[in-house]
């Protein structure tokens, strides 16, 4: 069951890169910026990647 | 959603399905050509039934929710996980941080330990390599046919990558080495992030935050390609003595 939660949702560490990158986009979108609110999520992702392929 | 979109979750759901059934192939045919087909062919099928009936049974489901924002919300977010993953490991391996996969070495390890073993346990090891490698397939064609309203056509490309993976496997008869893994992965992970980073974008800001209408997906996809390849060849690039 581990093993099977683990291939669809990924480690610790890939759910908290997704999850900052939602918190940052609903933050930018509480401040009323919903375009940055987006990009901002995208360049979070792309310092996940880098972060999560050095690990 | 526009047929161009269609055709990127089409493309993304068949490349995903290509090397997800590649790996289960390898180990299919390592225990194949120890313990027998009849064996190895029973257990895959078992897997691949578990699996069609999981997805055939949440695909429909999630569709009823369909104008739910916060399914819709849980669907992003589950790309995300996917593809910033799937991109990751490519990235690494691109970059020498981290060895290619080897089929040929899983392959070669999976027949060591079947000669060993009961022939229960090799059962248990092809199915659940099925089930395992399968399982994502599912949740790519689930995520993707919920956000597009193209079920049908996604679990026909995952089938479709599923009897290419079998002829080839059945033809060769040894592990599919010159499947190019990792280019796939690189843009599978692409594609899924760059649909999870939409849907999920529109369910947290809303649909006027994506101002490039139809073409923020390609867009997306760009960024994170271009993204991934400089990370892989310029930041994160190891010198070839030092590759791992």
């Amino acid at each position: 069951m581990k093993a099977l939660l683990r291939a669809l949702f990924g480690d610790r560490a890939t759910i908290g890169v997704v999850a900052v990158a939602v918190a940052v986009a609903e933050g930018a979108t509480r401040m009323g910026d919903p375009g940055a609110a987006v990009w901002s999520m995208t360049a979070v992702l792309v310092g996940g990647v880098w972060w999560l392929a050095r690990r | 959603m526009t047929a161009m979109h269609i055709s990127g979750a089409w493309l993304a759901a068949f490349a995903g399905a290509a090397v997800e059934w590649t790996e289960a192939a390898t180990i299919v045919l390592a225990i194949a050509l120890t313990d027998g087909w009849p064996l190895a062919l029973g257990a895959a099928g078992s897997g691949l039934a578990v699996l069609a009936a999981a997805t055939l049974a949440l695909g429909p489901l999630l569709a009823l929710g369909a104008a739910i924002r916060w399914l819709r919300l849980l669907v992003g977010i589950f790309l995300l996980l996917m593809g910033v993953r799937w991109l990751a490991k490519s990235v690494a391996r691109s970059a020498g941080l981290k060895p290619l996969h080897d089929e040929s070495a899983a392959f070669a390890r999976t027949r060591a330990e079947a000669a060993n073993a009961r022939r229960r346990a090799s059962w248990i090891v092809v199915f659940k390599a099925v089930v395992l490698e399968g399982v994502e397939v599912c949740g790519i064609v689930i995520a993707l046919g919920y956000q597009t309203g193209a079920f049908a056509p996604l679990a026909a490309a995952a089938a479709a990558a599923l009897v290419a993976v079998a002829v080839a496997a059945f033809v060769v008869r040894g592990p599919l080495t010159r499947v190019p893994e990792n280019t796939l992965k690189f843009a599978v992970g692409t594609l899924l992030l760059a649909f999870g980073t939409y849907w999920t974008g529109e369910a947290v800001a809303g649909s006027a935050a994506w101002e490039w209408g139809d073409l923020t997906i390609p867009l997306l996809a760009a960024v994170y390609a271009g993204s991934g390849w400089l990370l892989s060849r310029v930041v994160l690039q190891v010198p070839r003595g030092e590759r791992a």
